[in-house]
């Protein structure tokens, strides 16, 4: 019994670590500093250690886990799984600005604090997950994945622009019900994002059995991959930017010569 | 002579030592309990890893408070603590009902172990300022203390406005000094 639930605790730990080292989630959700140690259980992100310490006094405070001190149940890893930093940024800040906004200076805890009190507690960035979800680039959750499986979220995107779903969340907000903004909530992330972590699960498995064949086989689909990513046994996830990266360097090298 | 007398004043008046383990899960508030009663602030914290300890001086007994971090897998560290400890502070969110029970199983554990058998208990209702705080009445229920042959005490506190905190200092001062 405590072997399994040991095996379980260790496959759950190397399943958020994977998690947490796609782009996304790689930098703290609230502060943007590079280098995630805890999940915000509350809303579904990855942040830093100091910034897990200002969410437990926010009001009402957010529960935060350790990724690697505390362990989760299936049902957790679940919810963890289906949000990440990009869900919440769609969510938490669907109507940031940042013209208005400026976001806070990373050492300044107090603004911080205020930053978080602003969208957390005054929700003044706040979507609807179920209109936020739509507004997600499809592509970037599920790196790497075949473009068949992210042909029906893109579909799903171009059916509601985020012009037209903005009115109907200011009006969900004024209506005020919390309960049933978050029991609409559960019903609708859950659902739509089923295929998208399906996917990501799948890569996952695959980069598990043999890294090296992975950055191969994401050459052979992409023609334009440099030849550099090769040589990175990087995680799928990583791959997409590091294309970027690598050609940006290339170029680099080229006005040099 | 004089100065025969200050030391003579001195000896008597030192304060008795006391080594005061404070546990309780993740979030408890242990470390603002700490910080409050040493410096009378409240500090802006981060989850502890490993441990902060505090010498607080109060009614001419100097406590040493060891407030060991309460995640979950480094639980098993707060063993090595026990030893020579004379008291226990066991702080618990009351504001978090559904993990009353992990604290339950986390306390009756401490409660059983053979080193901490002497020690008078302390158990802090903490954030009782929250809307979903439970009663200390309901506290003691939960946590099932009251079948407990250990000398026991739950003290309702908001560590943010130490209310509370010295009256639960004032019970285990007395329990010390027996």
């Amino acid at each position: 019994m405590a072997s399994s639930r040991r095996k379980l605790d260790e496959k759950h730990l190397k399943f958020l670590r994977e998690l947490g080292s796609q782009p996304a989630n790689r930098t703290c959700f609230d502060c943007h500093q590079r280098g995630t140690t805890y999940i915000n259980m509350t809303v579904g992100s990855f942040v830093c250690t100091s910034c897990s310490g200002i969410l437990r006094g926010i009001n009402p405070p957010h529960r935060v886990k350790s990724i690697s001190m505390a362990s989760f149940t299936p049902e957790e890893i679940t919810q963890i799984k289906s949000k990440g930093n990009q869900y919440c940024s769609a969510v938490w800040l669907g109507l940031y600005d940042a013209q208005r906004f400026p976001f806070p200076e990373t050492k300044d805890e107090h603004k911080i604090r205020d930053f978080m009190i602003t969208k957390y507690e005054k929700k003044r960035f706040y979507v609807e997950p179920s209109i936020a979800v739509k507004n997600m680039p499809p592509a970037t959750n599920s790196p790497g994945s075949s473009s068949s499986a992210s042909t029906p979220n893109s579909n799903k995107s171009s059916v509601a622009p985020p012009a037209v779903a903005r009115p109907s969340v200011v009006a969900s907000q004024s209506s005020g019900s919390l309960g049933g903004i978050m029991s609409s909530v559960n019903g609708s992330a859950s659902k739509s994002s089923t295929p998208k972590s399906q996917s990501s699960i799948d890569l996952l498995a695959d980069l598990s059995h043999g890294s090296a064949t992975a950055p191969v086989a994401a050459n052979t689909t992409d023609p334009f991959a440099s030849p550099t990513t090769t040589a990175v046994p990087a995680t799928a996830g990583a791959a997409s930017s590091q294309e970027s990266f690598a050609n940006f360097e290339n170029a680099n090298i080229f006005t040099n010569t | 002579m004089g100065l025969l007398i200050s030391r003579f004043l001195a000896l008597v008046q030192s304060s008795q030592p006391c080594r005061v383990l404070m546990l309780g899960l993740d979030n408890a508030g242990k470390t603002t309990v700490l910080y409050k009663l040493k410096l009378g602030e409240v500090v802006s914290t981060i989850p502890t890893i490993g441990f902060n300890v505090e010498t607080v001086e109060y009614k001419n007994i100097s406590f040493t408070v060891w407030d060991v971090g309460g995640q979950e897998k480094i639980r098993p560290l707060w063993r090595h603590y026990y030893q020579n400890t004379s008291a226990i502070i066991f702080v618990v969110d009351s504001n978090d009902p559904v993990r009353l029970a992990e604290a339950r199983e986390e306390l009756h554990y401490l409660v059983n172990s053979e080193d901490l058998r002497d020690c008078p208990l302390l158990v802090l209702a903490n954030k009782q300022d929250l809307p979903n705080a439970v009663t200390i009445n309901k506290m003691s229920d939960e946590l099932q203390l009251r079948d407990q042959a250990k000398n026991w005490y739950v003290q309702a506190t908001n560590a943010i406005t130490s209310e509370g905190l010295y009256e639960g200092l004032d019970w285990l001062a007395r329990e010390v000094a027996k």
